[in-house]
């Protein structure tokens, strides 16, 4: 009996595998995906948002030369070797020649030697680590390197807000510290003072002993570098112990849930961000109609527009590509390499030599009203 | 600023102290280590931010919050741990684990990813005694672990649910022999724990104004070393490592290095476990 129970599962896997590799010669064009859709899916989320209304629309006009669009989702779960076993799943079984993601700079660059060995494009739509520039001619991102930003918004602070010293409260991992050493630079260059560089670690919600430490010093610009769930909590405290100093952050703030989560505490951050929503044009207006139908209807998921649109943008470039070159990694290099002007939500896109996107640079964001509203 | 983060670490380690007050009865009268403390204290942090945002009424939320708590708690007993009574307490603690990771998900299968706001603000006030500042939300923390504790005294001591608890941690089969129902006793505890889980989960969500799925880990590993710094089993070793705990870890960030704040409450733990074995209250078996 038992052998025979065996025989029949065996003769069942023998044929799973045969029907899945009779799929391969498929008539759909596979675009893999690698995002954060468990841990740290507040980001992942949206991302995954972004290119499925990309597929919806490309599917919609016809498709690509024909046949329909199919991006395949794997979960990074904000980890270097689950994006690792996500990238070889992808490029050994589905096949895949390009893929969007992984999220966080340290995946980006934990996948970027395979994809050079097995030559794969890899686009991140939120890797801001300049590494990422140097990690291979497969290797492209979406978004601002994290040193415009820093360039961007310490002269901000220098030249709109007159800020003399600062106090840098960051988040202790690669990211927040990446932040903590880049902006002290470019504070210094431009003669602010660093009075204070506190950190703490990603799932704290005490800020207390940091905090009390920091205001002790006297500054005029409280700069909190790190993810959302950590820098609400944080500036509501600093409020709460009567820090008044006017805060800072990066492009992880740029959220509702920022706001929804500091509440009062969040008037007057600024921030540099990736996506203007009243970007003026008939793509950006279609786009986030579409995106706020589904936050609409959709209550319990994360809303993060900006993520969205990066992967909404790279989803519509990478299937322009397969559609003018074929689906091969040297021909879409080839066209990202050429790309002028890619009418995008995020603005009118180009690659530079790096693979780094370039648009028409990084906006000033600063909370008034419980809004986020363009400042520059 | 002496003052100020020790008054910080009191506030904190009041927490630890009520999510390990869960960990050490559990231990002390079943014997195993119940890993998912932690995801209890989460399940009572979303009664009451889900029932606030649907009625408004604050009394209310917080019940609804301690009772989801409990009722987690009690179905973890039957489910998870019941069925394995007497094999290899090993057991229990992979099944624990196994628990823990199931709540966090389910938790966010069912209430999404993100972070939830507080439903309502509380007007926050500061007070001054001599040169510390205190805010009315960190004197309610103190109040409330506080009043739960002397009550906890009073139930375990002065009861006779209590007093079968006791009973059943000297020994289990003794106690059966003299009529107490031991069942019954193993439930009352685990009710007992969640619920203090459940106030501290509610009391953290006001206080840092965030719920989320994963929000049980890093307290319920904290709250664990606290009962294990404090002596596995004991009730005022509960107490006693709780804020012991707190305070290591905010005069370690504050004189030290905050990079490393957590490390100096697990510092803490290894240097208590390294000098006495069995912890600063514990018994020595």
């Amino acid at each position: 009996m038992k052998r025979f129970i065996l025989g029949v599962l065996l003769g069942v896997l023998v044929f799973a595998v045969i029907g899945f590799t009779g799929c391969t010669k498929e008539k759909v064009v596979k675009v893999g995906a690698i995002l954060r859709l468990s841990t740290g899916a507040s980001d992942g989320l949206p991302a995954k948002r972004g290119i499925e209304i990309a597929v919806e629309e490309i599917n919609a006009a016809g498709g690509i030369n024909g046949k329909p669009l199919k991006v395949i989702y794997e979960d990074s779960k904000d980890s270097p070797q689950a994006s690792v076993t996500a990238f070889e799943k992808l490029i050994s079984m589905d096949k895949v020649k390009v893929v969007i993601g992984p999220m966080m700079s340290g995946n980006t660059l934990a996948v970027a030697p395979i994809a050079e060995r097995d030559h794969v494009v890899v686009i991140t739509p939120n890797g801001t680590s300049p590494k990422i520039s140097d990690a291979g001619k497969y290797i492209y991102r979406g978004c601002t390197r994290i040193d415009r930003q820093a360039e961007a918004l310490t002269k901000y602070a220098k030249e709109r807000m007159g800020v003399k010293s600062v106090a840098i409260l960051y988040s202790n991992e690669p990211y927040g510290k990446g932040c903590n050493k880049l902006f002290s630079k470019y504070f210094n260059d431009l003669g602010i003072d660093v009075v204070a560089d506190e950190s703490f670690m990603r799932g704290d919600r005490d800020f207390s002993a940091q905090l009390t430490k920091i205001k002790q010093k006297k500054f005029d610009l409280l700069f909190i570098p790190g993810y959302l769930q950590e820098t609400a909590p944080a500036i509501v405290q600093a409020r709460k112990m009567g820090i008044n100093a006017p805060s800072m952050g990066v492009f992880g703030d740029m959220a509702p849930k920022y706001i929804e989560l500091a509440g009062k505490a969040a008037e007057g951050h600024v921030i540099a961000g990736e996506y203007d929503p009243d970007y003026n044009t008939p793509t950006n207006k279609r786009f986030k109609e579409k995106y706020m139908d589904i936050v609409k209807s959709h209550k319990n998921e994360p809303n993060n527009i900006m993520f969205a649109a990066i992967t909404y943008d790279m989803t519509r470039i990478v299937a322009d590509a397969i559609k003018n070159r074929g689906y091969n990694a040297d021909a879409i290099r080839d066209y990202l390499d050429g790309l002028k002007d890619f009418d995008g939500v995020t603005g009118r896109l180009s690659f530079d030599k790096n693979g780094d996107v370039v648009k028409q640079g990084v906006y000033i964001f600063k909370v008034e009203g419980g809004k986020y509203v363009k400042v520059e | 600023m002496f003052w100020q983060q020790a008054l910080n670490g009191v506030v904190i380690g009041c927490v630890y102290t009520l999510v390990a007050l869960g960990y050490t009865m559990v231990y002390g009268i079943l014997g195993i280590i119940n890993f998912a403390q932690g995801e209890i204290y989460m399940y009572g942090a979303y009664g009451a931010v889900i029932t606030l945002g649907l009625t408004g009424n604050l009394t209310l939320s917080v019940l609804v919050g301690i009772s989801l708590s409990c009722v987690v708690g009690v179905l973890l007993e039957r489910v998870a741990f019941k069925p394995l009574r007497g094999l290899n307490p090993l057991i229990s603690l992979i099944s624990a684990i196994g628990a823990s990771i199931f709540l966090s998900s389910s938790a966010r299968f069912i209430f999404g990813p993100d972070e939830r706001p507080f439903p309502i603000h509380f007007a926050s006030h500061m007070y001054n005694f001599l040169g510390v500042d205190i805010s009315d939300m960190q004197l309610i923390i103190i109040g409330a672990s506080l009043l739960l504790i002397t009550l906890l005294y009073v139930i375990v001591n002065h009861t006779k649910n209590g007093r079968a608890m006791k009973a059943v941690a000297m020994d289990a089969e003794a106690a059966m022999l003299m009529g107490i129902d031991v069942d019954k006793t193993y439930m009352f505890t685990f009710l007992i724990g969640s619920a203090l889980s459940g106030v501290a989960g509610i009391l953290m969500a006001i206080y840092y104004n965030t719920t989320y799925p994963t929000m049980g880990t890093l307290p319920g590993l904290k709250a664990f070393s606290a009962a294990v710094l404090g002596g596995v089993g004991s009730i005022p070793g509960a107490v006693v490592g709780g804020l012991t705990l707190g305070v290591a870890e905010n005069l370690g960030a504050a004189y030290i290095s905050s990079g490393f704040k957590d490390a100096f409450a697990f510092l803490a733990l290894v240097l208590v476990l390294v000098i006495r074995p069995s912890g600063i209250m514990g018994s020595k078996r």
